[in-house]
């Protein structure tokens, strides 16, 4: 492949010698291209009914989206933020947190079910990030 | 550092005072390259395991995406990031290959014997050497103009003007998924910005000579990258600027 097009070399390294993994840019590879990105919260009951944030992308295609929450009342998990997805069974609960695309829409989907207990409900703080890069290539 | 160099700013910011977070493009910042795309099925066995195997032959540890596709019995309509329909991937990244496993509990629930299932992978070209990126600005303004204008770069056989946009090595109507900080880490450190940011995690388990997906490995809030792994284990991460 002729190598013309832009570089740009980090600060320290000559744009004409250094190893392509350490330039900021070259036009010989794509950079991972972000799109949308935003944040809410939603409140899931504890009874496994799934609660449903749905996000359009406006892509037309598959896109890579990557997602992260928070458990805000902080009933089963440290008050972090947790990269999705996640599913854990703690004693008393079982917890379904998922990410996932069609070429409409990014649904993050949120369940907790206390099996009867009747906990109230949890606040979960939900991020993505939709990339313009595909998600599905098949 | 003096910020010298190129930035570029999205539509409707104004470059000199965008945060950086912010910035489409920055001779200051590193971002992430992708090296080449994959894309392979399987077969979901009664026993044992099946494995997708990409070679990228690159010599080192990269950063890398790997989506589910979906499967004969779940149809492809949705894809995944990372994860099947409810676990993370069983993913190993060596210094030449990444593979991605699929055993007989694979999808289970949604998937079943015998289903092939798809996968789209990304590698980069980065690897993770330290590399930690000066703060420059933080101003908090944010955009959503749809504007088509700024700048664009294409591909190699790419026409600039009428390429996809996401064939564009770079465009100003994006943002580009600035590396804030990369390496290695084998406990909690700071990480040096005050909001969350987004990030990708892999960790390499005491013995393994390669890299794998553990979601709770590495968490982080608005201060620091909490590192829960065991002794032995090395956490490989990337931290993005983006919040």
């Amino acid at each position: 492949m002729s190598n013309y097009g832009i570089a740009v070399s980090a600060d320290g390294f000559d744009v004409k010698t250094c190893d392509d993994k350490d330039l900021v840019i070259t036009s010989k590879y794509n950079a991972l291209k972000g799109s949308i990105s935003g944040s809410g919260s939603v409140s899931v009951p504890q009874t496994a009914a799934t609660q449903t944030v749905t996000i359009p992308h406006g892509l037309s295609y598959i896109p890579m989206v990557q997602a992260y929450a928070l458990d805000r009342n902080g009933y089963y998990f440290d008050q972090k933020w947790f990269e999705l997805p996640v599913i854990t069974f703690i004693v008393g609960a079982e917890v379904f947190w998922q990410a996932r695309a069609d070429s409409t829409n990014v649904y993050l989907r949120f369940s907790y079910d206390d099996f009867g207990f009747g906990g109230s409900n949890v606040t979960v703080d939900y991020k993505y990030f939709i990339f313009i890069d595909k998600g599905n290539l098949q | 550092m003096s910020n010298i160099g190129i930035a570029v700013s999205q539509p409707g910011i104004d470059v000199k005072t965008a945060a950086d977070e912010l910035l489409t493009f920055s001779s200051a910042f590193r971002s992430l390259k992708i090296y080449a795309t994959y894309t392979g099925n399987t077969t979901i066995p009664a026993s044992g395991s099946n494995f997708v195997t990409f070679t990228h032959n690159l010599g080192y540890f990269a950063p890398f995406i790997v989506v589910y596709n979906g499967s004969t019995t779940l149809g492809q309509t949705y894809s995944y990031f990372m994860s099947d329909s409810v676990f993370p991937l069983s993913v190993q990244m060596t210094t030449t290959e990444l593979k991605i496993e699929v055993d007989e509990f694979f999808d289970q629930g949604f998937s079943n014997t015998g289903d092939t299932v798809y996968f789209t992978a990304y590698v980069m070209l980065d690897d993770f050497s330290s590399y930690t990126a000066d703060t420059i600005l933080t101003d908090t303004t944010t955009s959503t103009s749809d504007n088509n204008y700024g700048f664009a770069v294409s591909k190699d056989g790419l026409d600039v003007k009428t390429c996809d946009e996401e064939e564009l090595v770079l465009s100003s109507g994006y943002f580009t998924n600035t590396v804030h900080k990369k390496g290695e880490a084998t406990s909690t450190f700071a990480h040096g910005l005050d909001y969350v940011p987004s990030f990708l995690s892999y960790t390499q388990y005491s013995g393994d000579s390669y890299l794998s997906i553990d979601r709770f490995s590495m968490i982080c809030d608005d201060t620091n990258a909490s590192i829960n792994i065991s002794a032995g284990d090395t956490v490989y991460y990337v931290i993005f600027k983006t919040e």
